[in-house]
């Protein structure tokens, strides 16, 4: 069928990209694939209205971070491991070098933050989005997305501390 | 850019490159065979919903204007959340696995279960969640399934290909989730899991410990090991500032629970002897070879942690749940 085909080549093409920023929304690779999941299959069921959508990226990507926000308020209680032992915090695994360790050290503390403002941050600064296509990406005004990312690069810094002078410090580096 | 446009880009930089690890386990023929299963579904209920309108309609009208009516119809109801400090619900062993942890929530209970016969996992082999009414209980898109206790069922696709999911409305407008892994009879364990959780008379959740005034804090939840898990009678607190009712979904969580006394003490709090590590600060004075711990569950000012692991007084003995304190708080 037709509009199948369309489907699935324009979903085979934006794979890697839904999959880069749904881990760097969600931290983790399986979780990652599961969102994905996800949302492919929700836009399967709107394939009709995404098409006639003004920018299809745009659309897609909106039905991923709601899928994220969604499955994070969903399922927040499945993350907290019931082991018995009080030792849910995650310590990263050794770094093997500088770089590496900056990667960890930021993607850790960027777990940290609550997930409204990593979803601000990550659009903002690595997807490369305008404050304007964030706000329809989170369904809030632009001065709430402002807010978000100021409240966001603080709790970031807060949680990196003075482990990596060079990433908290900001503009002052 | 303004100036905190360009601080966040910079900070963030390292990230640029960062992609998934291993290879993807998304696949799209997944996606369009359960999409068509969902719309096929989608409209076999329609059709549905408009006959069951048509008859309920023959049926109804007649008695609703039948003004000698005296009995009401009686539904069943769900809260629209539940009490933190109580397990609400019990569940059995079944299907072959065996439930280890509980933990109790206002917006969810969840228990862990595992392979009958085996050591704790440090991720739950199976897992059972209750919602109560309200928005985390809305229908959930799946394809019949055999009633649970009597209640209506559907089996829920699961994203991932690591679990087979069914939902159940335990009670009106309130579902239920049973999570087992992959497998050939997968859809029946999973049913026997669901079958296997009642409401029965609800439990305390308790802690062997209380700590100071909560300020702007609240209880959100309590875990405890159940009589099958091999790490005896344990127990953490669940608190956080906000909770995930609010509209923005956004939470900070603390975990505090008591440990084992190990580590080098690297700092003192009100001259008592801590270890403070990112995330974490142990109190190791709890009494011999025992500490309180206080970890970050999402994000926490480091401040709040020291004061919330430094609150923590031993109440009733550790090794006996009877003598815990009914009220975590001081």
């Amino acid at each position: 069928m037709r509009r199948d085909e369309q489907y699935s080549e324009y979903v085979s093409e934006r794979l890697p990209t839904l999959r880069r920023t749904a881990y760097l929304l969600c931290g983790d690779s399986h979780r990652a694939d599961d969102i994905v999941q996800a949302a492919i299959t929700r836009l399967y069921l709107h394939w009709r209205k995404a098409q006639a959508a003004d920018n299809l990226d745009a659309y897609v990507r909106r039905i991923l971070v709601r899928t994220f926000l969604n499955e994070q308020r969903r399922a927040w209680i499945s993350r907290v491991r019931l082991t018995g032992r009080p030792a849910e915090t995650p310590t990263p695994p050794a770094p093997p070098g500088p770089d590496i360790e900056t990667q960890e050290l930021l993607r850790a503390a960027l777990q940290r933050v609550s997930p409204r403002q990593r979803a601000a941050l990550v659009l903002r600064f690595l997807c490369d989005l305008p404050v304007a296509e964030v706000a329809a990406q989170l369904g809030c005004s632009e001065g709430n997305v402002k807010s978000l990312t100021a409240n966001g690069l603080t709790a970031l810094r807060r949680q990196l501390g003075d482990r990596h002078p060079a990433l908290a410090g900001g503009s002052e580096s | 850019m303004n100036e905190s446009d360009v601080d966040g880009a910079k900070l963030l930089a390292p990230l640029r490159g960062t992609t998934p690890d291993g290879e993807s386990a998304v696949s799209v023929e997944k996606a369009i065979a359960t999409g068509k299963r969902r719309r096929a579904v989608r409209g076999a209920l329609g059709a549905a919903a408009v006959a069951v309108v048509t008859v309920l309609a023959v049926i109804l009208v007649p008695a609703a204007l039948n003004t000698n009516r005296d009995e009401q119809v009686r539904v069943a109801t769900a809260p629209t959340e539940f009490n933190v400090l109580r397990q609400e619900f019990t569940v059995g062993s079944a299907g072959g696995f065996t439930p280890y942890a509980y933990r109790t929530g206002r917006f969810a209970q969840r228990i862990d279960l595992k392979r009958a016969g085996t050591p704790d996992p440090t991720e739950p082999t199976a897992m059972v969640t209750i919602y109560p009414s309200g928005p985390y209980s809305s229908e959930p898109d799946g394809e019949p399934a055999p009633a649970v206790n009597d209640r209506r069922a559907k089996y829920v696709p699961s994203a991932g290909p690591r679990s087979t999911r069914i939902a159940w409305e335990w009670a009106d407008g309130a579902w239920a989730y049973a999570e087992v892994p992959p497998g050939p009879d997968a859809q029946a364990i999973a049913h026997r899991v669901a079958q296997s959780v009642g409401r029965g008379g609800t439990a305390p959740a308790r802690v062997p410990f209380t700590i100071g005034a909560l300020g702007e804090d609240r209880v959100l939840g309590v875990v405890n090991s159940m009589p099958a898990s091999n790490h005896g009678p344990t127990a953490q607190l669940l608190i956080g500032r906000t909770d995930p009712s609010g509209a923005s979904g956004e939470m900070v969580g603390i975990v505090v629970g008591l440990t084992t006394a190990s580590g080098q003490q690297n700092t003192s709090l009100d001259g008592r002897p801590a270890i403070e590590s990112p995330g974490r600060v142990t109190m190791l004075d709890g009494g011999p070879g025992r500490a309180a711990t206080a970890s970050a569950l999402i994000s926490a000012e480091p401040l709040r942690l020291k004061e919330i692991a430094a609150s923590v007084q031993i109440s009733g003995d550790p090794a006996n749940p009877s003598t815990w304190p009914v009220n975590p708080v001081r």
